[in-house]
């Protein structure tokens, strides 16, 4: 039996994972909302509690499957579920926040060991023209920690944006010095 | 020498059109000729690995012209200073071509003329400008869209009623009128980097822009803005390519399988929008990861369900 092949969402709370999957996934996505009671429902009615699911059917009859992660920390051990096996990670980060850099950050920390063996882009959400860091920002930001990961600024729910973000993803992907070894066996 | 002729023998047709494009490209404007006469040849590449290849080359042995270049897949010979490998390569050949005209006046330079891309005629040209003397101004055309250039912000808005279509980027840079001063607030303001990104884009139609060495590796500092400017797919493929590797115009075309023109417009839109920075030398090519080739299928089949209309030009649209 093949492995799946999926490509992870993750990133901060309201930075629009769930909106991005629902932009390209073939059916309508299966989101595991619940009431937000903490924090989180000041920024939005309902939270991923354990993941958003959508998938994109390919020319072979396979298809690709789009997780997203909860955003809180709390549900971290999600991460580590979905993360597993993933051909690659759409981080998306949310400008508006107080540190988005500092947000980024902690993403990159936990997904790091799959990231290291695929690739992953960061998409910045919620406006270029807010208070938040530049695109230039987030690019110095990421070669400090000696990596080069592809950031654009990105709307997720425009189709063509997340596309672009997955295709970048995996233009990566194809020059990627990683092993490889992550990504599912077709 | 003023015209450098160069023509093949007994080489594959294959690889006789790719030194016949090689030298169209990158050399006719130098003045250098591709002629299908060997006899009018001021160089010759010749199959040594053929028996009529070898013969030939025998025969002009001793003569001062024309000057040989063997096209051989036997390694041993290629310690020889004028000898070139198959499969042929853009870079290798070049520099062989360019070796084996001895530094002859124009020999070391590379499509030249017009058909260049020079920013300065086209609106690229004007924006520049403007930000190199730290100057503000709304840039107008009687038929076009209106654009301010917010140079100490370094950001643009389009003024006014008409929307900017790609055809403004490949006007003459004289048809602009430029109104400087005080910009209206009120506009929708954008990156700066975004609007350069674009002129050149646009304008630049597959040419090398004037001044490129062809020797220089170059490297990426960053990603463009692709969900902002307009791309082709492969445009993606040279990006991560040139993503904390340096290489040379025609190493990312042999790498990536990119048309050299395609090289050309991503390269002249990065070095307008201040991504591109020089390097000192090529990065040696990664190995080869022993599950490459399933990911590739893997990607290509997922690239294919993405793309749909693949090999238009996407994204960032044309505001």
């Amino acid at each position: 039996m093949s492995a799946e092949i999926k490509i992870v969402f993750t990133g901060t709370v309201g930075a629009g994972k769930t909106t991005a999957i629902a932009s390209v996934s073939d059916r309508p996505p299966v989101a595991t909302d619940a009431l937000a009671t903490d924090d989180t429902g000041a920024l939005k009615p309902t939270t991923t509690v354990a993941l958003d699911y959508g998938e994109m059917r390919l020319p072979d009859g396979d298809k690709l499957r789009l997780y997203g992660t909860p955003g809180q920390h709390r549900f971290r051990f999600m991460w580590e579920i979905l993360a597993k096996g993933a051909l690659g990670f759409v981080i998306l980060v949310d400008n508006t926040r107080p540190s988005p850099l500092e947000d980024l950050a902690g993403y990159l920390d936990n997904f790091g060991p799959w990231i290291e063996r695929s690739a992953a882009v960061v998409g910045v959400t919620h406006g270029e023209y807010c208070r938040g860091p530049d695109l230039e920002q987030y690019h110095e930001f990421i070669s400090r920690r000696e990596a080069a990961h592809p950031v654009m600024f990105t709307d997720p729910r425009q189709p063509r944006h997340v596309i672009t973000l997955m295709d970048t993803l995996l233009a990566a992907l194809e020059f990627s010095t990683a092993s490889a070894d992550g990504a599912p066996e077709t | 020498m003023s015209t450098i002729n160069v023509a093949s023998a007994n080489l594959d047709p294959e690889a006789a059109r790719f030194v016949h494009s090689t030298v169209a490209t990158y050399l006719s404007g130098a003045g250098w000729n591709f002629v299908s006469t060997p006899d009018l040849a001021d160089i010759l590449l010749v199959d040594l690995d053929t028996p009529a290849g070898a013969s030939a080359w025998a025969r002009l042995d001793g003569s001062r012209r024309p000057v040989r270049v063997a096209v051989t897949a036997d390694h041993g010979r290629l310690a020889s200073a004028l000898a070139v490998g198959k499969p042929l390569r853009y870079s290798t050949l070049l520099s062989t071509l360019r070796r084996a005209a001895n530094g002859e006046p124009g020999a070391g330079e590379v499509a030249g003329g017009a058909s260049r891309f020079d920013p300065g005629k086209h609106l690229l040209g004007v924006i520049q400008g403007l930000v190199a003397g730290g100057r503000s101004a709304v840039v107008d055309h009687p038929d076009h869209a209106a654009v301010a250039i917010d140079s100490a912000r370094r950001r643009w808005a389009v003024a006014g009623d008409r929307p900017l279509t790609p055809d403004i980027f490949r006007l003459p840079a004289g048809a602009f009128e430029m109104q400087m001063g005080p910009l209206p607030a009120a506009l929708d303001y954008r990156p700066l980097e975004e609007l350069l990104y674009r002129a050149a884009w646009h304008a630049s139609n597959g040419r090398l822009q004037a001044g490129t060495d062809l020797s220089t590796p170059l490297r990426l500092r960053r990603w463009p803005d692709f969900t902002r400017v307009p791309y082709r797919p492969i445009h993606l493929r040279m990006a991560a390519y040139l993503q904390g590797r340096s290489a040379t115009p025609l190493t990312i075309a042999e790498r990536t399988g990119a048309a050299v023109s395609d090289v050309h417009d991503l390269l002249n839109a990065c070095r307008a929008a201040g991504l591109i920075t020089e390097a000192r030398s090529e990065s040696r090519p990664p190995p080869e990861q022993p599950s490459a080739a399933s990911r590739e299928g893997l990607l290509a089949r997922i690239r294919m369900r993405l793309l749909g209309g693949a090999g238009k030009p996407r994204a960032g649209g044309d505001r």
